[in-house]
């Protein structure tokens, strides 16, 4: 309980007032293993031979003027919204049962949630390439019901693929969506109703403006994840759909075009930064930002 | 992409390390490290081509370190002067690479007591072929139940949306476009041919894969009935159950060598000649030829037997006859482009 | 001003509550509160009071019994059409809100249109004396102004009935007093019946009219201030408001509405029976310490002083009477009232007959 003028005299101390020694150990680790070799490959790709020695914005330029590498982009960055959006919709439901669930249930929801994590990528994308296979569960039981006659295409398709990378994505949705949910006041939602508003308008009015750090932080991490994951894209999307990550893997491996394949990541890296930036103004734009109380 | 970061902050930090601690680079009695391919191949490394190597020198230390041809190349790269690597094993695509970038020592032909034994095929003065990898057709016998006999036969009726093939990412995947037009009367410097085979072949396509290994797995799963294949591969599935069984096309069989190589500036010529010679010598090859390895082997000494000499090749006469080989010199020079198109074009 | 044309009244019929595990939370509460009342509901905490202002709101389903709000039974309707309007012990704003949004949500949600929603939540503001916060957000003001603003959302929706939630139990101690005046103001402004729930037994004798006090879910006194602190009808009332010094006896005679107790302690004392004793009755007497006094003569019952304590305007001593029950006494501190050593023997009696109010045990 807080006392009555705490709230407009004394802030609570900020975090970033803690000495910044403590974050020397993994500043350092950063600044070695990853802006390091971040530099690296921005240097390799301002060249405009595979042998990297004459210099030149060639790569980038070749990139941004051919049509087919912006296609591949624009569908990688679709196949992320699509997969954040699917795992928002079916992720929020469940976050909100949790914070309106017994403990016992509220282990298992959590036991459920984390399960993917707890298996390996490679096994978690083969589950799905039995699921949706020709002779999988899906086509058996739709089969088995007389509602097909033939079997669906669901793996190397567009639908799969988001459905697979849904659903290993899905603890990293739910997680902050949990913590955000629960941090806000249950009495809120009471006091909207008593205030004369429906269940619908206490949602979208309350509890959805409230939640929106978790939604930020959930759809930032899903987005980022669903777009580079390489395994799940390749097992479960096929050789045909292509998208940056085995774009940049097939110029580096298979053509040992090493500035181009560094140019696409830079380029991937700033586009991937461009959505979150969105992201996060649009969370510090949704005021009671992080005051959920 | 994971791997991709994975594999530049390797060599990023190598070579960081590299000029942050020069003493590094100081040549230090290391044990001969050979970087074999992952999976089938470094267990029958482990088991035959090893124990061989040992016997034959004197119990000599000896370092399986198996990875991707690209990593190898990337990683002897990165430390030129003092590469991690003794001895590569390639795929004529990156074979060509690491040679073109000057990372691999001529093998001493005339110092070896089997080099003139291998068909000419696998006789290259920048590194022999010590074994072959065969491409054929792979169907499922329980439903195809008459086998097919030609690559042309994956464009039947009979198979619509039921085709598996690759993309060019992989040796196979380029290796079979390349096949196929050459059927059409197409080269390793022209396949429009091809390309425009691969159009018809669409309502046929049930899958592209990723890479070979994804082939096996929709096998299992039913999703596809037939697709391009490699021999040894199918030798895997089979040996798992899968009702797998491979074909050599009437056209012939596609053959890749892989090839073996002394790293440049290697601390260990010696040992890694020694393991090379190992390796083409006739008592390994024929262990390697018989099963469960079922390595094509490449040493006109060894007599054909077992599931390869009734599947692909009696005798080296056949074998010769029955194989197609390929120049990926001139592959190589077009693939960026092929990819590029089939990027473009293939999609299902 | 929130013009109520006719405040309503609210009648809990017999409210019986069990929670899933069954644990009974009230049983069988009836009160009948006229319109433009202010009623307290106080009780300690697990009393049941809450789970009494939740039945009130809609929150909770009573297991039996109906809820009365003017001549509706409203049992059947959702909190959101009950038109009650709820203050929170932690307020409840909304905290993505602006004061006026929040002043404006109940508005809003019976789709008052935008301006005439802020036109009235600046109107509530001035009332609540908050007129130039409109723009602010919830935690950019204090709790008091906080409260004042709960209030305001509240009344903006000119419900039948109000419900204050423990209110005053976040505020410091000297912004209580203040805001529990402007609260009683506000509400005699509005005319609206209200209900306060409270485990503060001052809070609950200076605001409300009338006081329901709770115990273990059951009604233990519905009355006004005055009745409950000076005719509390059980030994629970009797102890939890005011304080209350308990003496065991037995009965030694009865006579309409008292008794003579025999005290354990030695002596006799008349006391008042709320409920029914007869003679030779096991019996719990009460006595306020504001009701003693010490004596010469040999009535009431006899001690030795424990401790002195000066209070400021009053001074109590502790005694310990003879069957070893602690005692306290409370004087006004007359000038020259001289404090008692320890160990000084005492004779202790009621100041007045009828004062001590004797229960069953």
């Amino acid at each position: 309980m807080k006392s009555a003028t705490a709230a407009s005299t004394t802030a609570p101390r900020d975090v970033t007032s803690f000495s910044l020694g403590l974050a020397l150990p993994l500043g350092a680790a950063f600044a070695i293993f990853f802006v390091l070799p971040l530099a690296q490959l921005f240097y390799l790709s301002l060249h405009n031979d595979t042998a990297a020695t004459v210099w030149g914005l060639g790569q980038y330029i070749k990139f941004l003027t051919d049509p087919f590498s912006l296609s591949v982009l624009g569908a990688t960055l679709l196949l992320g919204a699509e997969v954040t959006l699917a795992c928002l919709v079916l992720g929020y439901p469940i976050a909100w049962l949790y914070q309106r669930s017994g403990s016992r249930v509220q282990t298992l929801i959590i036991m459920i949630v984390l399960l993917p994590l707890l298996t390996s990528v490679v096994v978690r994308t083969f589950a799905w390439i039995v699921i949706l296979g020709r002779q999988g569960i899906i086509n058996s039981v739709l089969q088995s019901l007389g509602l097909i006659g033939t079997p669906l295409r669901m793996i190397y398709t567009q639908g799969g693929l988001i459905a697979a990378l849904a659903q290993v994505q899905m603890p990293l949705m739910v997680l902050p969506l949990i913590t955000a949910i629960g941090r806000i006041d249950p009495n809120l939602s009471d006091a909207s109703a008593s205030l004369g508003a429906g269940s619908w308008r206490t949602f979208v009015k309350v509890m959805l403006p409230l939640s929106m750090p978790g939604i930020i932080a959930g759809c930032t991490l899903t987005y980022a994840a669903a777009i580079t994951a390489f395994i799940t894209q390749s097992l479960v999307g096929g050789g045909q759909m292509l998208f940056m990550p085995m774009y940049l893997y097939q110029q580096a491996s298979t053509l040992q075009n090493w500035p181009f394949a560094a140019a696409i990541s830079i380029i991937f890296l700033f586009a991937v930064l461009a959505i979150v930036a969105l992201f996060s103004t649009l969370g510090r734009r949704a005021r009671g930002y992080g005051d959920a109380r | 992409m994971m791997l991709d970061r994975r594999r530049l902050l390797t060599s990023a930090l190598t070579l960081g390390a590299m000029h942050a601690f020069p003493g590094l680079s100081l040549a230090q009695a290391r044990p001969l490290v050979f970087a074999t391919f992952t999976g089938s191949w470094e267990e029958a490394h482990k088991a035959v081509l090893v124990p061989a190597f040992r016997k034959a020198n004197a119990d000599a230390a000896i370092v399986l370190d198996p990875m991707l041809s690209v990593d190898q190349i990337a990683k002897v790269n990165a430390a030129k002067a003092n590469p991690p690597i003794d001895v590569m094993l390639h795929d004529p695509g990156p074979a060509l690479v690491a040679i073109g970038q000057d990372l691999v020592d001529p093998f001493p032909a005339d110092k070896s007591a089997y080099y003139k034994d291998l068909i000419p095929e696998a006789q290259d003065a920048m590194g022999p072929a010590p074994f072959f990898q065969v491409v054929g057709l792979t169907y499922n016998p329980e439903t195809v139940k008459t086998p097919p006999t030609s690559w042309a036969d994956l464009w039947k009726p009979e198979f619509k949306g039921k085709v598996g093939i690759t993309n060019l990412n992989s040796t196979l995947g380029t290796g079979w476009l390349v096949e196929i037009a050459r059927m059409r009367g197409g080269s390793e410097a022209n396949v429009d041919e091809g390309f425009k085979a691969l159009e018809e072949l669409k309502p046929n396509l049930a899958a592209v894969a990723a890479n070979p290994g994804a082939l096996a797995t929709l096998f299992q799963q039913g999703q596809i009935d037939i697709s391009p294949g490699n021999f040894n591969a199918i030798q895997i599935l089979k040996a798992r159950g899968v009702p797998v069984e491979f074909v050599a096309p009437k056209e012939g069989a596609i053959a890749f060598k892989t090839t073996i190589h002394i790293v440049k500036n290697s601390p260990n010529k010696e040992l890694a000649f020694k393991l090379i010679e190992a390796a083409l010598s006739p008592e390994v090859q024929t262990t390697l030829m018989n099963s469960p390895y079922l390595i094509v082997p490449t040493n006109t000494k060894v007599a054909m037997s077992g599931e390869i000499a009734k599947v692909l090749a009696k005798d080296t006469a056949e074998l010769k006859k029955k194989f197609v080989f390929q120049d990926w010199k001139k592959i190589n020079e077009q693939r960026a482009s092929w990819i590029e198109k089939f990027n473009r074009d293939i999609k299902i | 001003m929130a013009s109520v044309s006719e405040a309503k009244s609210l009648v809990l019929d017999r409210i019986t509550h069990r929670f899933a595990s069954g644990t009974m939370a009230v049983s069988d509460i009836n009160l009948d509160v006229k319109g433009g009342e202010i009623i307290a509901l106080l009780g300690p905490s697990g009393c049941g009071k809450t789970t009494l202002l939740r039945i009130i709101a809609g929150f909770i389903g009573q297991s039996e019994g109906r809820v009365i709000i003017g001549n509706d039974v409203v049992d059947a309707l959702p909190p959101n059409r009950r038109a009650v309007g709820i203050v929170f012990q932690n307020y409840a704003l909304f905290p993505h809100l602006s004061i006026t949004e929040n002043v404006g949500y109940g508005l809003a949600a019976r789709g008052v249109d935008k301006a005439t929603r802020n036109k009235e939540a600046q109107r509530l503001l001035d009332m609540v004396q908050l007129g130039p916060f409109g723009e602010r957000l919830p935690r950019q003001l204090s709790g008091g102004q906080q409260q004042r603003v709960a209030l305001a959302r509240a009344l903006a929706i000119k419900p039948s009935i109000l419900l204050l939630d423990e209110p005053f139990a976040a505020l410091d101690k000297n912004l209580r007093l203040d805001m529990q005046i402007e609260v009683k103001r506000l509400q005699r402004m509005a005319g609206t019946t209200t209900l306060i729930v409270t485990h503060d037994q001052e809070e609950a004798l200076s605001m409300a009219d009338r006081v329901a006090v709770l115990s273990h879910g059951h009604l233990e006194q519905f009355g006004t201030p005055s009745e409950i602190y000076d005719q509390p009808q059980t030994l629970f009332v009797n102890s939890f408001v005011g304080t209350a010094n308990k003496m065991k006896g037995v009965v030694v005679a009865t006579d309409a509405g008292g008794a003579k107790v025999a005290l354990e302690a030695g002596g006799e004392i008349i006391a008042r029976a709320p409920k029914p004793v007869s003679a030779s009755d096991k019996v719990t007497v009460c006595l306020r310490p504001e009701h003693l006094t010490f004596v010469s003569d040999d009535t009431g019952f006899g001690g030795e002083i424990g401790m002195a304590l000066p209070l400021g305007a009053t001074v109590v001593h502790e005694i310990k009477a003879k069957d070893g029950t602690s005692i306290k006494i409370s004087q006004a501190r007359t000038g020259g009232t001289p404090l008692r050593e320890a160990g000084t023997p005492v004779r202790v009696a009621p100041l007045a007959a009828g004062l001590a109010t004797v229960f069953p045990e």
